[in-house]
């Protein structure tokens, strides 16, 4: 073969910083002329022989729900299509639990202990129960959450604020998920960064909680500056490094649950490297104690570079790849402008221009899973099935990501693994569904008059009726090989399940 | 990739059987774990590389022990290992009079002596590619080429990418043991992140699965790439691995892999690919647990247990390929950087400089090769790292270029010409 760098690479991301090289400006042409197709397939410029497959007609108010919800259900098409695309997106940035209390009131009732103290929950037994039970929690409100943007933001922010569950414990990280990112998953960034610097889960995550003026540990300071701020090409410098790490010093928690503050961030005064530091450009004098570090945390707050770095992660995590430069730019200065309003951003991302011109972006595949469960909208029996067998096997257990730069926003790394994706609803269809989640395919189907009728209750059931057209047509091709029986009626829902279209939104 | 005729002509399940038949009497002598399918590996007289990443910057320190630097002491008040002429039970095995290695690395201290096995140090990124960072130094390490933000692919990828399969028709060029396509494999063609090899295979109880999976797949080749090529990959990579029986695989010349642990599981697995010559030509694995900030220890520490398993498991994998015949392979064990020479409290941050290994049969080993920059505090990078003085790529480029047999070797790191140090016969 003849090797063509611009073909293997991936699509880069448009940074209006760096002067098009030739290959770049190649791709875009190619991308353009792809740009006609209208198939959900036509993806990421790397076509070569894809066919363009006929799609039934997707609104943008549809194309929204795509975006920001797990997966669309009918009860989300017929809301959006009464209120208009605009009040809709208000609504999802307004609404509080409160305005989600069928399901708030489920997650407190099956999970007592999600909203308790680490104190509380350090010597509740089993702790591992307490430990799955947290991590269903999340698919559940995915799931069943009528706040589907609310969720849809927890999850990136999870994945901004990485906690390894297995190194801090899961009294110490359940705290971290509802006061650092439950709580401002819409709210301002500076008061997150500030929660996240001040939560024990992430002095201990990132060793900050052990850094002390004559062992100075610069875990926490590289990180909050690299993925957490400004980003690796924020403009900091090693020397930033290191005294910021000086600044976080005495940053920790209580070690022993039986004191007063047990098990909660604390400053201790006595690990402080009390010195004068320099942070890009500041001066912080010395004797700041515990201030120096809200000094850092206000600077990080409000640099340009941090309102960059998370406007293109933000662009990315609802368009896909290959942010425009003039989004960037106006998604930054809104930013700067609102004190890092995220809502605000997200109005600026989130306009039917903006979702009418974005590409389909693969499903990671825990979105795949939930966008499946959300169309089946079943009773779940438990979660155990999904995450250890499915989950857990893609890559994406939860707080099971290691290192703290969070799973990857990045088609590359989840495009290779379809087998978990299939064998799910391989799983599921062979019976797993039912026992499982309570959800009877034969039930849903009802009756089966034709191959035709079949497939469109299979294209109802999973994809509101939108299935591309190529893709029912194979459907209902395999079921007129045979008589229908229930058996090639779960066969067919499988096969339509692991189509191409379904992987991507 | 799907514009390669190369790679349109994967073989169908009835093919493999075909291929089969006709080696009907060399299968008949094969171990009963090995599937009935092998490809013979057409003499392309090629090594298969195991690139072995250890993820969190992995001591070199503690691993090749510079015993003959004083200031090794100096820095290191804790976390050094002792001379191997010192009295502590746990010190270091004399390499040549200036290195030596971990206790840990007693099992493979024959096949040092074989010459098979080779330490390279002081390397690492070249120096404007050096970052403190685990993100930024892994990434580069992995893409094999700095400071570009719009590269995508691996320094594996691009190899395949500018190589013909070493044997045509195999469906798996390479494997990433990984949960996701680790990068320096990205966009490698004929290659899958699987992370379980042994387990890879379709759930679930269907009448007529054949005719479901064409259907999907007929879907896929229409759709196009990049899920054209998964689709087709996966469907020909299950047929491919579940005619291997890993199960009831018997490593040869009496290896024994270590129990319970994933690094000694995923070579085992290779062997077991390696030996059933399916046509596999690189793996990358990833080893976790080496970001010691604390608790690294030198003997009963944190360091020593995986240090342990990494010896264990190279050892029995030498002695398996060695007990089979195949000495055709290069493992080359890496980290994105090392950790400070000079210590905190029980551990070392992240710091610059480290060593790397190479273990194979044509590896010109026994020996640790260096341009030793020392570590007295001014020969220091920024005065507390370890100084690279050989690129890490100058060390893989020759590898690929002489044992992968790729002469494309300015397409695999671009823009770097590299030194080629005789790590390797030619």
């Amino acid at each position: 073969m003849s090797y063509q760098l611009d073909k293997v690479q991936i699509e880069p991301e448009i940074e209006e910083t760096k002067p098009q090289t030739q290959p770049i400006a190649k791709r875009r042409t190619r991308r353009s002329v792809l740009g006609a197709m209208t198939s959900a397939t036509a993806l990421l410029g790397m076509v070569e022989e894809s066919e363009a497959q006929s799609t039934p007609f997707r609104s943008v108010e549809l194309k929204l729900l795509d975006r920001v919800t797990y997966g669309p259900t009918q009860a989300d098409l017929t809301l959006i299509t009464q209120m208009g695309f605009g009040p809709y997106l208000e609504q999802q940035l307004a609404m509080t639990a409160s305005g989600d209390s069928v399901c708030e009131a489920e997650v407190k009732r099956r999970w007592p202990h999600l909203t308790k103290t680490a104190k509380q929950i350090y010597p509740i037994e089993p702790g591992w129960e307490v430990w799955e039970g947290f991590r269903d929690s999340i698919l559940y409100r995915q799931a069943f959450s009528k706040r589907q943007l609310h969720e849809k933001m927890c999850e990136f922010w999870r994945d901004h604020f990485n906690i390894y569950g297995y190194k801090v414990g899961h009294y110490l990280l359940m705290p971290d998920y509802n006061n650092v990112i439950r709580k401002n998953a819409l709210g301002k960034f500076p008061d997150m960064l500030w929660a996240s610097a001040h939560s024990a889960a992430m002095m201990q995550y990132l060793d900050n909680a052990s850094s002390y003026g004559g062992n100075p540990n610069q875990n926490y300071a590289r990180e909050i500056m690299e993925l957490h701020s400004m980003g690796v090409d924020g403009g900091y410098t090693q020397n930033d490094v290191v005294d910021v790490t000086s600044c976080f010093t005495g940053y920790t928690f209580e070690w022993d649950s039986n004191q007063p503050k047990g098990l909660e961030w604390i400053y201790s005064d006595w690990m402080h490297a009390d010195g004068v530091k320099h942070v890009l450009g500041r001066t912080i004098p010395a004797g700041g104690g515990i201030k120096d570090a809200e000094t850092v945390v206000r600077i990080l707050a409000t640099h340009p570079s941090t309102a960059r770095f998370l406007s293109k992660k933000l662009i990315r995590w609802f368009l896909g790849e290959g942010t425009p430069a003039t989004l960037l730019n106006k998604v930054s200065e809104t930013y700067m402008r609102t004190g890092g309003d995220i809502k605000a951003m997200l109005r600026d991302i989130l306009t039917p221009a903006n979702i009418t011109a974005a590409k389909p972006k693969l499903k990671r595949p825990g979105h795949l899973f939930i966008g499946c469960l959300r169309a089946m909208n079943p009773t779940v029996e438990s979660f155990s099935w999904l995450r250890w067998g499915y989950m857990n096997i893609s890559g994406q257990e939860i707080f099971g990501w290691a290192t703290p730069d969070g799973m990857p926003d990045k088609t590359t790394h989840w495009q290779g693994l379809l087998l978990p994706k299939w064998n799910f609803f391989f799983s599921g269809m062979s019976g797993s569904f039912n026992s499982q989640f309570r959800f009877d395919l034969k039930r849903a189907i009802g009756t089966r008059a034709s191959a035709q009728a079949v497939a469109d209750r299979i294209d109802a059931i999973f994809f509101l009726s939108k299935m591309p057209t190529s893709e029912k047509d194979r459907i209902v091709a395999y079921l007129r090989r045979r008589p229908i029986t229930d058996d090639t009626v779960r066969e067919a829902a499988a096969i339509a399940l692991c189509m191409p279209s379904y992987q991507w939104f | 990739m799907s514009g390669c005729k190369e790679y349109k002509s994967v073989m169908s399940r009835r093919q493999f059987v075909g291929r089969g038949a006709v080696a009907t009497t060399a299968a008949l002598t094969m171990p009963a774990w090995m599937p009935r399918m092998a490809f013979g590996q057409g003499g392309t007289n090629r090594d298969v590389l195991i690139a072995v990443f250890l993820e969190g910057g992995a001591d070199g320190l503690s691993i090749c022990v510079p015993y003959g630097d004083a200031d090794y002491y100096v820095h290191r008040n804790t976390e050094a290992i002792a001379r191997p002429d010192s009295t502590d039970p746990n010190k270091a095995i004399d390499l040549d009079g200036f290195f030596g290695v971990s206790p840990a690395f007693q099992p493979l201290i024959d096949v040092f002596n074989d010459d098979k096995l080779l330490f390279v140090h002081a390397t690492g990124a070249a120096k404007n590619t050096w970052s403190r960072s685990h993100f930024d130094a892994m990434r580069w390490h992995e893409l094999g080429k700095p400071d570009d933000i719009s590269l995508g692919s691996g320094w594996l990828g691009r190899h395949l990418n500018t190589s013909s399969p070493s044997v045509v028709g195999a469906p798996l060029r390479g494997i990433s043991m990984s949960y996701g396509m680790m990068d320096m494999l990205a966009t490698a063609p004929l290659t899958l992140p699987i992370p379980y090899p042994e387990n890879f295979g379709y759930e679930g109880y269907f009448p007529h699965r054949a005719e479901m999976l064409q259907v999907i797949k007929d879907a896929y080749n229409q759709a196009g790439d990049p899920l054209k090529t998964v689709a087709q990959n996966t469907q020909n990579t299950v047929n491919l691995l579940n005619a291997i029986d890993f199960d009831n695989y018997v490593p040869a010349g009496g290896a024994v892999y270590p129990e319970n642990e994933d690094f000694a599981r995923a070579m085992r697995v290779t062997a077991a690919m390696m030996r059933a010559e399916i046509g596999l030509e690189v793996v990358g694995i990833r080893v976790g647990g080496w970001d010691t900030h604390e608790g690294q220890g030198t003997n009963d520490g944190y360091l020593r247990g995986v240090l342990d398993v990494v010896a264990k498991t190279l050892k029995a994998f030498y002695t398996d390929m060695n007990g089979a015949n195949k000495p055709n392979f290069v493992v080359a064990v890496m980290s994105e950087f090392g950790r400070k020479v000079i210590q905190n409290g029980s551990g070392c941050d992240h710091g610059y400089g480290n060593a790397m290994m190479l273990m194979g049969g044509n590896v010109i080993g026994g020996r640790v090769m260096s341009n030793w920059p020392g570590l007295a505090i001014d020969n220091l990078f920024e005065e507390q790292d370890l100084k690279v003085t050989i690129d890490y790529r100058d060390i893989l480029a020759e590898v690929i270029k002489k044992r992968m047999k790729n002469n494309n070797i300015s397409q695999v790191f671009p823009n770097f010409t590299p030194t080629y140090r005789g790590t390797v016969a030619a």
